[in-house]
């Protein structure tokens, strides 16, 4: 193991460094946010009058699913391995992580993965276009050529997660310093113990739906087709069952991150770190049971509804528990805002929005109304944009000048913050509102009373993606930049990673380092 | 609209809040559920702004540029109690109420009026259980040209261009209504908000709902579930009349009384659906009454109308098909013998559904002689002897007959 990187592009394919695998995850997944964004522009380009303007409603249909799928697949879950890939290690004395062939495979199966879901596009044929959701019969019976390949990219991507997760449990159970025990652990390697667990009990199924879907389509099966004995609504099933704990995979990374930034720019602890913790866990449990509310209008039992809508209601309590010890952390404390400080708090903010239109949906009559509406749009996209992009873009304004030893533009990144917030909200709150008033989602063309609220969106939409660009020039400026960050980049901050020299040494905690109590007080 | 008016709406939208708000529908669930909407969003606005107090009062006056000091408190065990149960105390008030009309809601028992809603790609097809009634309801302005942004300009400024449909439903107003919805192919919604309803229609599965409907009106709505190309035109429109209005509607209905059924809508409605008076022209069936075949010309200009009506909405009226549609220029079954060409119509194939129930034998008749003689699909030197052809009502039946006495043989 030499102490310096290979030069040339093949460190980059062969690397077994958690730090640069981490660094291929995060400019993969930011990537994939422009392309998947692009997308967005696209349907909302489409979106900004009535009448189809210059998309077909079938090529909008593959906009939208491709939109979701990369948006989740490509650059969500990526990003969060990336900083899960940097900081682990750092955060808990190892030196690597415990599998670093297994990690270097679990990046490189992705960009193919993703190559694939898009290849329809290329090679002709519809890609793949019944929503990110692809609902049996419109993915078996009805799916075009092009699902095929979305089946055997999604079992791509299901085993990169996987191998990601094995490879993240092993770190952290076997690699922590000397002296540290699980509750001395940081709340984000916290968060990723649990979330990695989630991964491993939910991909799979996801994995076997596809191959059902796969098997029904080409091997005259009928799991999802009743006239065959099988049923629409048991894909809808295996389907929830996977993506709603697949929301808090994307969800619980990120309260991590946020519980790192907010002590370190209040320069006080954590309020009430094991109830944290305890909150992580009671989320992630409850989130095998909630499933059913994305299926409330399917005709399913009174009995079945009523149920998960208790499930779900609960639910908001932790996560409730959590907004209420992040602002209790302020609290008292002696706050800067500096850029990371401000998407934390920017997080905070609109995520509660997001949980609030949440508990709006767990109200079964009212789902009624609000079920498939832009109202649901506005809601995910509330959680998701601004609530889980803020926090990852928190992280990146964070971590990265520890890892690369530049600093960007505080005036250029609060810049990005401003114009992010006010562009965000311009985007999806007119999405609620026309979502209450009963537009459908996922239509390409629209009755003439939802025009107004819809441009308002498209100009959103357009002012958010181009704020994004300033983002790119940050994180330039941390790599080829000139303004150094000192050793001590933020005054407030505690953790093992914060004792390293800056920039971060190519390889390091070669030797552990000793740890005694909480890293985080 | 300008951008800064546009933004100006946003900060001042009282103006707004009837427009952009959930409407209170007009039924007593839709009520009960606008109301449940109201009681949860403004629990939702005194939590967040109560929560949001507390954060900008902190983001105010706990900065070290004010002069700060951090405390240094981490835990406090009966805040941290009380901020978990207090929150759960709100969601078991939220619960009672909700699932009273939970209850309600899921009642459809004793119905006046069963009517069966099957979703299929795309329109709407309508069972009256109890007075043997069915139609089908499409997008008025035609769903083809809809779908290749075509519309004419004047139907561009109809404010309900993508909410109408040729046939609508009718019902009796202060009757229970039982809906029972389903559908043919794909995963379709059935969701009118004004009534309060918002249902999955599965394929292979009946589920229920219903309505109680107040008021006299025209209720609008749409697909609310993706199922593909046409997702966003299939509307919905109810039309709920006096009962002796319905009476009369039904009465017509069974008859076959296009003008009086018409009448029934036009007396409803404020702006009546203007199609709903258009019906197409059957040159073929005139002639098949006078006793003589059909001309050629005749079921050409017939089947134009079945084509745009029915098929051109996957095929394209370009007949050039589209992603899994297959194009129907020079297609091995529109340019070869007739028999399977007519089979695959009556009986559907994977994705294409079956005519047999939707289109009469003349129309059937009228379609295949279309699509034979369109494109150069006649062109026989290119596509061999069976290419082209004219072909009646008589060729469909008996190519119907012969393949029902073949299954009955078969068991």
């Amino acid at each position: 193991m030499s102490d310096e990187p290979e030069k040339g592009l093949l460190r980059w394919v062969t690397t077994t460094n958690h730090k640069d695998i981490g660094t291929l995850y995060l400019v993969f997944s930011l990537a994939m946010f422009f392309l998947s964004g692009a997308m967005a522009l696209l349907i909302r380009t489409e979106l900004y009058r009535p009448n189809l303007m210059f998309l077909s409603p079938l090529f909008y249909n593959q906009l939208v699913t491709s939109h979701g799928l990369i948006m989740i697949f490509g650059a969500i879950m990526p990003a969060l391995a990336g900083f899960a890939n940097w900081q682990i290690p750092l955060m808990i004395g190892a030196a690597d992580m415990a599998f670093p062939r297994l990690n270097n495979w679990s990046f490189w199966l992705l960009p193919f993965a993703i190559l694939l879901l898009v290849s329809p596009y290329f090679i002709g044929g519809p890609a793949p276009d019944m929503g990110w959701t692809f609902y049996a019969p419109l993915s078996t019976t009805y799916g075009p050529p092009g699902t095929d390949a979305m089946i055997f990219a999604i079992h791509m991507l299901g085993i990169s997660s996987i191998l990601a997760s094995i490879n993240i449990i092993a770190t952290i159970l076997n690699l922590r310093a000397p002296g540290m025990t699980l509750w001395d652990m940081p709340i984000f390697v916290w968060s990723w113990l649990i979330t990695a667990f989630l991964i491993l009990a939910i991909m799979p199924v996801l994995a076997g739906t596809v191959t059902m879907m796969l098997t029904d389509r080409h091997f005259g099966t009928s799991f999802f087709n009743a006239a065959g004995g099988g049923s629409p609504l048991l894909f809808e099933h295996l389907f929830w069952f996977f993506g709603h704990p697949e929301v808090y995979v994307l969800a619980l990374p990120v309260f991590g991150i946020i519980s790192e930034i907010i002590p370190t720019f209040s320069r006080k602890p954590l309020f009430g770190a094991m109830s944290m913790i305890y909150a992580i866990l009671a989320i992630a449990i409850m989130s095998f049971v909630v499933w059913v509310h994305h299926m409330f209008t399917t005709g399913v039992y009174l009995s079945t509804q009523l149920f998960f809508m208790y499930t779900t209601m609960i639910v908001a309590v932790p996560t409730g528990v959590k907004v209420f010890n992040w602002i209790a952390t302020m609290y008292k404390g002696a706050i800067t805002l500096e850029p990371p400080m401000m998407f934390a708090v920017g997080f905070v903010f609109l995520f509660t929005l997001g949980g609030l239109t949440g508990v709006m949906l767990a109200i079964v009559p009212a789902d009624y109304q609000y079920h498939a509406t832009y109202f649901v749009v506005g809601h995910f996209h509330y959680v998701i944009v601004s609530g889980l992009y803020f926090g990852l873009v928190a992280g990146a304004y964070y971590w990265v000048p520890k890892w690369t030893g530049k600093m960007y533009n505080f005036t250029l990144a609060s810049w990005h913050f401003w114009l992010s917030l006010i562009s965000s909200n311009i985007t999806f709150w007119p999405m609620l509102l026309v979502g209450l008033a009963g537009m459908p989602r996922r239509i390409p063309d629209y009755n003439l009373q939802f025009t107004d609220f819809n441009q308002l969106a498209t100009f959103g939409a357009f002012a958010f993606g181009l704020s994004q660009i300033l983002f790119v020039i940050a994180m330039r400026q941390c790599i080829k930049g000139h303004q150094k960050a000192g050793q001590t980049i933020w005054d407030g901050a505690k953790g093992l990673e914060w004792r390293l020299p800056t920039p971060l040494p190519y390889h390091t905690f070669s030797e552990p380092p000793k740890v005694e109590g909480k890293t985080y007080i | 609209m300008s951008f800064g008016k546009l933004l100006l709406c946003l900060f001042f939208q009282s103006a707004f809040a009837l427009k952009y708000n959930m409407t209170p529908g007009v039924t007593p669930m839709s009520h009960q559920i606008y109301d449940l909407h109201m009681i949860i969003f403004y629990i939702c606005v005194f939590i967040g702004v109560s929560v949001f107090c507390v954060m900008m009062y902190t983001l105010i006056y706990h900065r070290r540029s004010v002069g700060a000091k951090a405390a240094q408190f981490h835990d406090n065990l009966w805040v941290e109690v009380l901020w978990t149960i207090i929150p759960f105390l709100i969601l078991v008030v939220m619960a009672i109420p909700t699932t009273i009309v939970m209850m309600r809601l899921n009642d459809a028992r004793d119905a006046d009026v069963n009517i069966k809603v099957i979703g299929m790609q795309w329109k709407w097809r309508y069972e009256y259980l109890d007075h043997n009634i069915a139609f089908d309801s499409n997008l008025a302005p035609s769903i083809a040209r809809a779908m290749n942004g075509q519309l004419t300009e004047a139907e561009k400024q109809d404010p309900n261009v993508l909410l109408q449909v040729d046939e609508p439903v009718v019902v009796p107003i202060h009757k229970k209504i039982r809906f029972l919805v389903t559908s043919t192919d794909v995963i379709h919604a059935w969701f009118v908000p004004e009534l309060g309803i918002n249902r999955d229609c599965n394929p292979g599965f009946i589920s229920e709902t219903w309505a109680y409907i107040e008021k006299p009106g025209i209720y609008r709505g749409q697909c609310s579930q993706l199922c593909g190309s046409g997702h966003a035109f299939m509307p919905i429109v109810v039309i709920a009349v006096t009962q002796e209005e319905y009476d009369a509607w039904v009465k017509d209905k069974q008859a076959g009384n296009a003008d009086g059924v018409n009448q029934t809508i036009k007396k409803i409605s404020m702006s009546p659906d203007q199609n709903t008076q258009t019906k197409q022209a059957d040159p073929a069936k005139a002639q098949e009454q006078t006793g003589e075949a059909p001309t050629k010309e005749a079921l050409m200009e017939q089947g134009a109308v079945v084509y745009e009506k029915q098929c051109a909405v996957c095929h394209q009226l370009s007949g050039q098909g589209q992603g899994i549609f297959p194009s129907l220029i020079g297609s091995k079954v529109a340019t070869g013998p007739v028999q399977p060409h007519i089979y695959q119509l009556l009986f559907g194939k994977n994705a294409m559904p079956a005519f047999k129930n939707i289109l009469s034998y003349e129309e059937i008749a009228a379609v295949i002689t279309y699509v034979r003689n369109m494109w150069g699909n006649d062109d026989q030197q290119k596509y061999g002897p069976d290419a082209g052809g004219v072909y009646t009502a008589k060729d469909v039946e008996a190519i119907y007959l012969k393949s029902k006495s073949n299954q009955d043989k078969g068991g």
